[in-house]
């Protein structure tokens, strides 16, 4: 199979993922208050324990807040914190090495 | 395959588009996760420093029904500012693991059986008595760990040189620091680093070489991403032969051949002085050569370094092009920019360790980028307390506490004053270093062995080689779980008491002294380390001199120690109160303690300017170092080079971040990680299992290509956490003729299939 091939299958994988995520988006609950939070309010954020998880693969995706920062893509979840962006300090993978 | 960013930010905004297409309004992005502060609320909010790396980041530890329910940054500490690393995080988890220790164990007839604190303390009394009077002071010895609160080494320090006579008191830090120390001594005469974290926010171009910062030490990574997003001009250059996660913000990278280090080192020098970067006036005012035996000219230096290091030489060693070597030096010595060096085990685990310390201190001395906020040579530390624990206790066999040496009479005089012990009963000569202590228990002239908070079996290189002088000796094993595959060869496990659970003093990597609060009561009959040593001090007699009734108590003593020297620390009314004191410490200076050291005004042991007063003539040394390579270099029968190191999620041999499931989940077993090209040559890909062969062992490890990290060509990765996979099995106990630290960073492997 030749490069360009496995990129666009896996674009097109990446477009199934994002109209599925887009079905749920526009079905759920109560819109949640946005904006920049600042440090300040993080305190309030770490005393959840701990950080999210990634639930995905991270290939080719070493960027995290192209999606994550605004959330606005494919209603992937926003991050609070974008201010930080070494996100894997923090926030490690449920299948990172599998 | 490659799956760009580029591709992928391709593909997403094709799904943006379409997301507008589909779904053209009433859509929120959704939160990463809701705030429910009513589930970890806690009863208390307990002030204490991360169980972790050398960072020292403070933390805040919720406390409720008497459990750790949370563990957050703390936000007034300036150290880290509220941030954290994910181990930090999980640090809860660790408290409550099912295999912590909670009762005395006594090995009976091969296995464990449980038993009072009195029955155990007794037959330790007695073994110690036993080896003692049979065998004499050096029979007995103490392996200690740079995870230990000040006041457990302290003890033990006492005890054994004090009191036994023996200096075999050793500790993990031998492992990782004992290079850094002695570049710091020879260099500057004065160990630990004389900058701190604040220069950072000063540096305009990083150097870092043989450090994984963003894994080892992200909260420091994280203040440099942040320093170089609001000063985009920070140039951030990483030496290092294998490709990780700080190259994320790297400008540019040198992928040397590993072991050839020096000889970009050196020809960095060469570029120095021949291009004209050399700041005369600091040299004139503040250097002194030396070829390492003798004192030598500045002009004898150049010379050398034109003999030794051409950038063509470098260039053949370790495949770096002439071009980029050059540009390399350019960078670092940029007139008119703060150039700082981090490095960790890299450079530290190297038959020339000491070598490669000196080189980089070289650089920063006739470049004059030193001593000014934002230019300093500063070794990243390992583990919490490294510093304070061990290289400032002295618990270290040629060291005694505040900076002092035993073979020093006048040291030994002002120290056994202070401990109220018999000078004559110390012993004039150093101790066996840790791998000599080792192998003294596999020839048998070791006796007995007090194993405290730390894993030996596992991490020692070579480890295999030492585990049945570990089961012939007497060995105390104090640990917070059990087993591991130290404590399975013990004849008396004890169960310590982990972190918070006790109270404490840890010492950062930047000077800094950082009071640990007492949070929750340690499970079943685990005690704190150090009343389990008090308690032995008692047994064999010596409880005169260990009068202690509190740790306030302990570190008064300490505070002894150290007054007047140049490592003079705070009290325990000023620890408990602030956020880390930064030592030397004086009456005038602000709580934070001193910044730069050897600098006027910050440094209160200097008038004016800068002043390296810890040496003699008040010079730094510039060494002439000859070129040396590591001890086992890849060759017909071993082709590829094996390193070492970390993974952000891990900690050391896992006894903590093992008890952690979502960091087991992320990172679940150790791994050989591969160049694509070497794996395609081997036929070998992701996934399948591997065995790695060296001349003391092997190891089977899945393998990984080109993930998390990219080595170059001829060169493997390891992570060394996990005790089913024993990496040490493979690597070489060659040590660094000067420090005595092992070259776990490289040996030569051959790769076979399984």
């Amino acid at each position: 199979m030749t490069q360009e091939r496995k990129k666009s299958i896996i674009t097109i994988l990446i477009l199934l993922l994002f109209s599925s995520l887009i079905v749920s988006a526009c079905s759920s609950g109560p819109p949640v208050p946005q904006g920049e939070i600042s440090e300040t309010d993080l305190k309030l954020i770490d005393i959840d324990g701990f950080p999210p998880e990634v639930p995905h693969e991270l290939e080719g995706r070493g960027d995290c807040l192209v999606c994550h920062r605004d959330g606005e893509i494919g209603g992937v979840p926003k991050t609070p914190h974008p201010e930080f962006t070494t996100c894997r300090q923090c926030h490690v993978l449920t299948d990172a090495l599998n | 395959m490659k799956f760009s960013r580029r591709d992928f930010i391709k593909a997403c905004a094709v799904s943006t588009a379409l997301v507008s297409a589909g779904c053209s309004s009433g859509r929120q992005p959704v939160q990463s996760k809701p705030i429910d502060p009513t589930k970890t609320e806690a009863d208390k909010w307990v002030k204490s420093v991360c169980r972790y790396c050398g960072t020292g980041c403070g933390v805040m530890i919720g406390v409720k029904n008497g459990k750790v329910v949370a563990v957050k940054g703390d936000p007034d500490n300036p150290v880290n500012k509220g941030l954290l690393c994910a181990k930090g995080y999980y640090l809860p988890q660790i408290m409550t693991a099912k295999d912590r220790i909670t009762k005395p164990l006594i090995k009976k007839d091969g296995k464990f059986v449980e038993a009072s604190w009195d029955e155990a303390m007794e037959l330790i009394t007695q073994r110690f008595k036993e080896s003692l009077d049979q065998y004499g002071p050096a029979s007995v010895g103490f392996y200690g760990s740079g995870q230990t609160s000040v006041d457990e080494t302290y003890v033990a320090n006492k005890l054994w040189k004090g009191c036994f006579g023996s200096n075999n008191v050793e500790g993990n830090p031998r492992l990782c620091m004992a290079s850094a120390v002695a570049g710091y001594m020879t260099t500057f005469g004065a160990d630990e680093p004389m900058g701190t974290y604040d220069d950072f926010e000063h540096c305009d171009v990083f150097f870092i070489i043989g450090s994984n910062t963003a894994e080892a030490h992200p909260v420091l990574f994280s203040r440099i991403v942040d320093h170089k997003r609001k000063n985009p001009g920070t140039k951030i250059i990483i030496a290092d032969p294998r490709r990780h996660r700080s190259h994320e913000i790297a400008d540019s990278a040198i992928p040397f051949i590993a072991g050839t280090d020096l000889a970009i080192l050196g020809a960095m020098a060469y570029v120095i002085i021949e291009e004209g970067f050399t700041d005369e006036e600091f040299i004139k005012n503040h250097v002194c050569f030396s070829d390492g035996a003798n004192p030598i000219t500045w002009e004898d230096y150049k010379q050398h370094i034109k003999e030794s290091y051409t950038p063509e030489f470098a260039s053949a060693k370790s495949s770096i092009p002439v071009q980029e070597i050059r540009k390399l030096a350019r960078d670092f010595a940029e007139p008119g920019k703060n150039t700082m060096t981090l490095w960790c085990m890299g450079i530290n685990q190297r038959v020339a360790g000491v070598f490669a310390n000196n080189m980089i201190h070289n650089l920063h001395l006739i470049t004059g980028k030193i001593c000014k906020p934002g230019s300093t040579t500063f070794s990243l530390t390992g583990q919490p307390s490294a510093c304070g624990s061990v290289r400032e206790v002295g618990g270290l066999s040629h060291l005694l506490p505040g900076h002092r040496l035993v073979a020093n009479a006048a040291h030994r005089e002002q120290i056994a004053k202070i401990w109220g012990t018999d000078p004559a009963k110390m012993a004039p000569a150093p101790g066996w270093h840790t791998m000599e202590l080792f192998r003294r228990t596999v020839t048998g002239d070791l006796k007995c062995l007090w194993v405290m908070c730390t894993n030996p079996a596992h991490s020692l290189p070579n480890a295999t080689f030492y585990h049945p002088g570990l089961e012939q000796t007497f060995l105390v094993v104090s640990e917070t779980y059990h087993p591991t595959l130290t404590s399975k060869y013990a004849d008396v496990v004890l169960p310590a008491a982990l972190w918070c659970e006790k109270e404490g003093v840890y010492g950062n990597t930047e000077r800094r002294t950082q009071h640990m609060a007492k949070a929750i009561e340690p499970p079943g009959e685990a005690r704190p380390d150090v009343d389990a040593l008090i308690d032995f001090a008692h047994r064999m007699g010596y409880g005169e001199v260990f009068p202690y009734k509190s740790f306030e108590d302990v570190w008064n003593e300490y505070l002894k120690c150290t007054t007047g020297t140049d490592m003079e620390l705070a009290s325990y009314a000023a620890l408990k109160e602030a956020h880390g004191i930064r030592w030397p410490v004086k009456d005038h200076i602000g709580t934070e303690g001193t910044g730069m050291r050897f600098v006027a005004p910050d440094d209160p042991y200097v008038k004016e300017g800068v002043d390296f007063y810890a040496r003699p003539n008040h010079r730094a040394q510039v060494f002439a170092r000859p070129y040396t390579e590591p001890a086992e270099m890849p060759d017909k029968e071993y082709p590829f080079c094996l390193t070492t190191g970390r993974v952000l999620e891990h900690w050391h041999t896992d006894t903590m971040t093992g008890k952690c499931p979502a960091i087991m989940k992320a990172v679940p077993t150790s791994f050989a990680e591969f160049n694509s090209k070497d794996a395609t040559q081997l036929g070998i890909k992701e996934g399948d299992i591997v065995r790695l062969v060296s001349r003391r062992g092997t190891v089977e490890l899945p393998v990984k290509i080109e993930r998390p990290g990219i080595p170059r060509r001829g060169l493997i990765f390891a992570t060394w956490f996990e005790a089913e996979r024993l990496v040490n099995a493979v690597t070489t106990d060659a040590v660094d003729a000067a420090s005595k630290e092992p070259e776990f960073k490289i040996c030569a492997v051959r790769v076979e299939k399984v």
